[in-house]
């Protein structure tokens, strides 16, 4: 039996674990699905944390599914990148599972359906470490569209109307990225002859082959990433799911295709990379702060708030492919590439933590005044303390305000920004934190307002408030392991290796 | 005799290769598909339209595999479209069922329209 | 490729396109679902003509078969919109602002100059025709396809049947209940249909099992037999036999997952033994793959008519909601 659990299958077991639960909730009758499903999340953050330990000197590992090796077979790759994206996951996915089965337990009328949340939720965790995984751009196309269906499916569990008609629109967006992302991995195989990524980009040339791929991975990609302006499914969608499902949609399922971008851009497409296209996803992700912040300013209930939050915030991620696609002799160069990689990561952990605490703690107001309008959080300190106190620990992480991960994140930009000298970048980052703050203080007026008079309150179950504070705390301190992660990351080759452009902004070499 | 043997096609002039030509029909029925989702309004009109976008990205890789052929076509690009197709019909189904519950629920028959 | 092959290959490829174009442009949705089956069927055709029997199969089972059905089930919700303004391409009725659709077209006009450029000048890279070949031998079948569905690329497969399971939930979230409504065992005497599924239903099953026994060697196997069973299902359930709606929670349940379960219960076995996931010894590999085969064959074919089933159940919705008796009668659990 021991050769089950040998280090060498530990990134199977990644995938496998949450489908082994997903399976048995499938099976098992309503009223034991949200137990069992806890177990199994519970079980699933074993194989994270073992991956984080064992990857902390930074080196990787190849398990090769079914024996066979690439270019026949698909490998899965366990290296420090994937490591931090699966203990992300795995912290904020065992936190929502709790706070799940304690709301779907007390406050859902329906727990038939309800419970279908665990089957599904289940097998989208196991389709995100798929993501982190995947060495096959085949693959990645069947866990992209195993997260895609579980993920729409979920966001219509409620079966209300908006809900529903914001899932379509979602199931849409997200057919067509994924179709897109299809056709570029036909082309790309059609040009290489193979499907194994490393192999892949040993294997193509430049060309407009190459270079049309590369649009059309990246264009699917950003469709499901919701960069803007591909963003326009995402705050319907997300406001109006169940609160554990807006947590997992906005912290978890939109960084899986983030990452597939972030992979593919370093690993395969340096080959046709230009100054240009590092600037134009730039400019999008900098026009997405402003935007999506400007939209979040505008709302008048707060989960759409939170939700147009998330474009903003999203933006951030891709101002880091402007910094790692510079022009080679650039002075400085791995340095800031160290920055930049940093700051994008910790922005990812970051807004991980504080968007999922953020739709937790909305969820408990929603519970005790049964809407998510701005009026009816007045004198929320007064009702719900450990809610505002959330509230106010997840914003000031968004905001980027000292010392929360949401401020390494974007003070490791600001460095990577001014050392590359792309200081146009600089106002962006800035006037995004002020707009951040204020729709966060906004938010924290009217929780500290007095309230003329007290609309009736439900009891909230306090596991419920305890689960959105603890993910509120894991954003501020989440800044404190930052050498632990730095060290994670070292094991990967692109990271501190910038990809290079000759100076005169051609071609990439190798 | 396990490997099916491919039909070998006559001599005749080079004028386009079998799969240029579906490769063309393949960029051709992603655009028109990608057209029709932005320009249809009708919910069951746009998961047609995905379905032929799929259906663009499928063909190109089956024309693909007949380039690749030696004796037989390549088999890999045919495994993943057999894949592809069961999971878009998954993923089509599952708008389908969307569509219908949206129209019975609320009327509506496309984003943002009125109920009939 | 002689001259009446080209040809042959032209008009196709026009009939293909021509079909696509007509299934989004045409205004009334029935015409427009019967162009998108033809168009399926067309694509069969065409996976014919380029040397993928498998594909074909495949194609014009699900994609045709399965999603028509679907497809002309859907269209009767949204009846009486055929003239509607909704229905045609926006910009040929003004619906659309005229400007904003200029644009679009003209951007996927550019896009599609772009992608025709990528396609013609795609360089060779040679695929993996050869290395199929030579690994056959290892592989436990003779068929290269199903070598690759079932051994070299197992991991996909895998997955894609866990996406049956996973759509299958999702169709119930939309839908509102787990579960099939309560049917009645009825089975009908009057319909033509009903003589034709005594005829062909057990013909079908026959015909399944031996496409699933034919992978192992050609054209066919778990897909291609799945789908051939489901369609038999659904020609039951069609004739009055609501064996779906008949069957107990546990068995339905057990019946969607047992193609992914067992599936995954073969791939972490050989684990123990030191083998990598979803790796089979070579000396049983063909017989393991047969037994992952008929499981993956029996959850395709319940969850296509499961699909079918839930479908119809959604109608009992819509006639119900019309005398205000939504809701009544949900699951069967």
């Amino acid at each position: 039996m021991s050769a089950l659990f040998q280090s060498s299958n530990l990134p199977a077991w990644l995938v496998l674990v949450p489908v082994i639960g997903g399976v048995v909730t499938f099976l098992l009758p309503v009223r034991l699905r949200g137990g069992v499903g806890l177990l199994f999340a519970a079980l699933t953050t074993l194989p994270a944390l073992f991956a984080g330990w064992l990857l902390t000197g930074g080196t990787s590992m190849r398990h090769a599914l079914g024996g066979w090796e690439a270019p026949l077979g698909i490998a899965l790759e366990l290296d420090g990148l994937g490591a931090v994206f699966i203990l992300m996951t795995a912290v904020v996915g065992l936190i929502v599972s709790i706070y799940a089965r304690v709301y779907f337990s007390t406050v859902v009328p329906d727990p038939a359906r309800a419970s279908m949340f665990w089957p599904l939720w289940l097998l989208l965790w196991a389709g995100l470490n798929g993501m982190y995984l995947s060495e096959d751009l085949f693959n990645l196309y069947v866990v992209i569209e195993v997260v895609g269906i579980a993920a729409v499916g979920l966001a219509v569990l409620s079966g209300k109307t908006p809900a529903l008609v914001a899932g379509l629109r979602y199931l849409i967006a997200a057919i067509v990225g994924s179709m897109a992302y299809l056709m570029g991995v036909a082309l790309l195989f059609g040009a290489t002859g193979v499907l194994d990524i490393s192999m892949a980009a040993a294997a193509l040339d430049s060309g407009p082959t190459a270079r049309t791929a590369f649009a059309l991975i990246l264009l699917g990609l950003m469709v499901k990433t919701a960069l803007f302006p591909l963003h326009f499914w995402l705050p319907p969608a997300h406001s109006s799911a169940e609160p554990p499902v807006s947590a997992i949609l906005s912290a978890l399922v939109l960084k899986g295709t983030f990452y597939i971008i972030l992979r593919l851009w370093v690993e395969i497409f340096d080959v046709s990379l230009s100054f240009a296209a590092g600037q134009i996803v730039g400019a999008l992700g900098a026009t997405a702060v402003i935007w999506g912040s400007l939209q979040a300013l505008r709302q008048d209930r707060l989960k759409l708030v939170i939700a147009h939050s998330s474009v903003a915030q999203i933006g951030y991620l891709f101002l880091l492919f402007p910094l790692i696609t510079v022009p080679l002799g650039a002075s400085g160069e791995a340095e800031w590439a160290i920055f930049a990689w940093t700051g994008a990561i910790y922005q990812v952990l970051a807004h991980g933590f504080a968007k999922a605490a953020f739709f937790l703690a909305i969820g408990v107001v929603v519970i005790a005044f049964g809407n998510d309008r701005r009026e009816s959080i007045l004198n929320l300190v007064g009702r719900l303390p450990m809610v505002t106190f959330a509230i106010g620990l997840a914003g000031v992480s968004l905001i980027g305000l000292p010392p929360s991960g949401g401020f390494l994140a974007k003070w490791m930009l600001l460095k990577a920004v001014f050392a590359s000298g792309q200081w146009w970048w600089v106002p962006f980052i800035l006037v995004g934190s002020l707009l951040t703050a204020g729709y966060i203080f906004m938010i924290l007026r009217l929780a500290f307002a007095p309230a003329d008079k007290e609309v009736p309150m439900r009891k909230v179950p306090r596991g419920l408030q305890l689960c959105a504070l603890l993910l509120a705390i894991a954003a501020i301190v989440i800044a404190l392991p930052a050498e632990w992660i730095t060290g994670l990351l070292q094991g990967m080759s692109a990271f501190g290796d910038p990809v290079e452009l000759m100076s005169n902004g051609g071609e990439a070499v190798r | 005799m396990p490997i099916p043997q491919r039909v070998q096609t006559g001599k005749g002039a080079r004028v386009m290769e079998t799969h240029e030509l579906y490769g063309v029909v393949a960029v051709g029925l992603f655009c028109i598909g990608l057209a029709a989702v932005f320009l249809c309004r009708h919910l069951l009109k746009k998961i047609i339209a995905t379905k032929i976008i799929g259906a663009g990205a499928f063909l190109m890789l089956i024309s693909i595999a007949e380039r690749d052929a030696e004796i037989i076509a390549d088999p890999v690009p045919h495994a993943m479209v057999i894949t592809g197709i069961v999971v878009a019909v998954s993923a089509a189904a599952f708008a389908l069922a969307l569509a219908r519950q949206i129209r019975m629920k609320s009327g509506q028959s496309e984003f943002g329209g009125e109920p009939k | 490729m002689s001259v009446l092959n080209l040809i042959i290959d032209t008009l196709l490829a026009l009939l293909i396109l021509g079909l696509a174009l007509r299934a989004v442009a045409v205004q009334s949705l029935y015409q427009s679902a019967i162009s998108f089956i033809a168009f399926g069927l067309m694509l069969a055709l065409a996976w014919a003509r380029l040397a993928a029997p498998d594909v074909a199969l495949a194609e014009a089972a699900i994609g045709a078969g399965l999603l028509g059905v679907l497809l002309i089930h859907s269209l009767r919700d949204f009846a009486g919109e055929d003239d509607g303004e909704a229905a045609g391409f926006a910009i040929k009725l003004g619906q659309y602002p005229r400007l904003p659709s200029f644009f679009i077209l003209l951007g996927i006009g550019i896009f599609s100059g772009v992608l025709l450029v990528a396609v013609l000048q795609m360089p060779d890279g040679g695929g993996l025709t050869a290395a199929s070949v030579t690994a056959l031998a290892d592989s436990g079948v003779d068929h290269p396809v199903t070598a690759v569905l079932l051994n070299y690329r197992s991991y996909d497969t895998w997955l894609e049947i866990g996406v049956l399971v996973i759509a299958m939930l999702a169709i119930f979230c939309a839908g509102g209940f787990e579960g099939f409504r309560r049917g009645q065992w009825r089975p009908r005497q009057d319909l033509i249909i009903a003589r034709f599924a005594r005829l062909l239903a057990p013909l079908m099953v026959l015909v399944a099992g031996y496409l699933l026994w034919l992978g192992k060697a050609y054209p066919g196997g778990a897909f291609q037999a799945g789908v051939v069973l489901g369609a038999a299902g659904i020609i039951l359930q069609m004739a009055g036999w609501h064996f779906v709606e008949a069957m107990s929670r546990w068995l339905w349940q057990w019946g969607l997952a047992i193609g992914f379960a067992f599936f995954l219960f073969a791939g972490i076995g050989f684990m123990a033994f030191d083998l990598a996931f979803l790796e089979y010894p070579a000396a049983h590999a063909g017989i393991l793959i047969l037994w992952v085969e008929s499981f993956a064959t029996l959850s395709i074919g319940l969850t296509m008519t499961c699909f079918y089933v839930y479908f119809t159940g959604m109608d009992a919705d819509t006639s119900a909601g019309a005398n205000g008796k939504g809701g009544a009668g949900h699951g069967n659990a």
